[in-house]
């Protein structure tokens, strides 16, 4: 029986984008900048909330808490877009729109509720305070998955078809 | 001084970028010229680093906190961070990586200027 990881691997090998490395180790592409972002917002965030809840956790416990569940997010979106770069997109595509619902809730409630942030949180006004880019990121990811649930799924359909044409033994 | 070198390496940070988003645009692969501009950049933050320990350590300059001492260290570790992760890459989108590293980079100069002088 073919290993479908093995064969959305394969998958990947035919993009030019998308070639794996020499080690065959992570696959090469336009999300490696999703992921350094990822990365970049979860230091930023974390060692944000950190230093915001050691320091004066009741000023705002709310922003600060909320950055804090902002750098988890972006933790396992990280992880998640590392997965999905694999083939395995089902937990990005779930966390990704749960990371853009927190951004578009949290930066609607600080603008209609602003006695409730006394303090900014990372989602903030929409991010505004990172450029913005706190509302861009889901949305270049749920665009980046969808173009990689399209290019990965003829592999998927083709692994299935040789495992159904496979004689039994 | 110190000031002097921040503001270089904030000027050095943006070129890079500049750079490095021209070679995701136009070039196929990623350029060993881009690689050298970090390593440059990345010499320019050792230096700001070790002005600013030389500065706290001889007293010349009050210890700025916390936040100056977490920001001074990612100055120091993103750019060798992205680079390692780039080894075996060097299609186009690396050059976008370094890219938004470069503007990282950036920002966290100005952050560290900042909380150097206790404006944050």
């Amino acid at each position: 029986m073919p290993d479908p990881t093995a064969g959305r691997g394969g998958a990947t090998a035919k993009g030019s984008a998308e070639s794996p490395t020499a080690s065959g180790a992570f696959p090469l592409g336009p999300h490696r900048v999703l992921i350094a972002l990822y990365a970049l917002f979860t230091l930023a965030a974390g060692a944000r909330s950190s230093v915001q809840l050691a320091q004066n956790a009741g000023v705002a416990p709310v922003a600060y808490g909320l950055s804090a569940a902002a750098a988890c997010t972006y933790a396992a979106g990280w992880y998640a877009i590392a997965r999905a770069a694999r083939g395995r997109t089902a937990l990005a595509s779930v966390l990704l729109w749960v990371e853009l619902t927190g951004v578009l809730v949290v930066g609607t409630l600080s603008l209609v509720e602003p006695d409730w942030f006394p303090d900014a949180s990372v989602w903030s006004d929409y991010g505004i305070g990172y450029g913005f880019v706190p509302v861009a990121l889901p949305i270049g990811g749920l665009l980046w998955l969808r173009w990689q649930i399209r290019r990965t799924r003829p592999a998927v359909i083709d692994d299935l078809r040789l495992e159904h044409d496979q004689p039994p033994g | 001084m110190i000031e002097l070198v921040t503001t270089a390496v904030m000027v050095l940070a943006g070129a890079v970028t500049v750079f490095a988003l021209g070679c995701f645009s136009l070039a196929g692969s990623r350029p060993r010229a881009l690689d050298r501009a970090v390593v440059v950049l990345e010499g320019g933050l050792v230096l700001r680093a070790m002005l600013g320990v030389g500065a706290i350590v001889s007293g010349q300059h009050a210890f700025p906190g916390g936040t100056h001492v977490a920001y001074l260290v990612t100055s120091v570790a993103i750019l060798p961070v992205a680079l390692g992760t780039l080894v075996d890459d060097q299609t186009r989108w690396s050059a976008a990586v370094l890219a938004v590293t470069c503007l990282a980079v950036l920002v966290v100069a100005l952050r560290l200027q900042m909380t150097w002088d206790g404006h944050a």
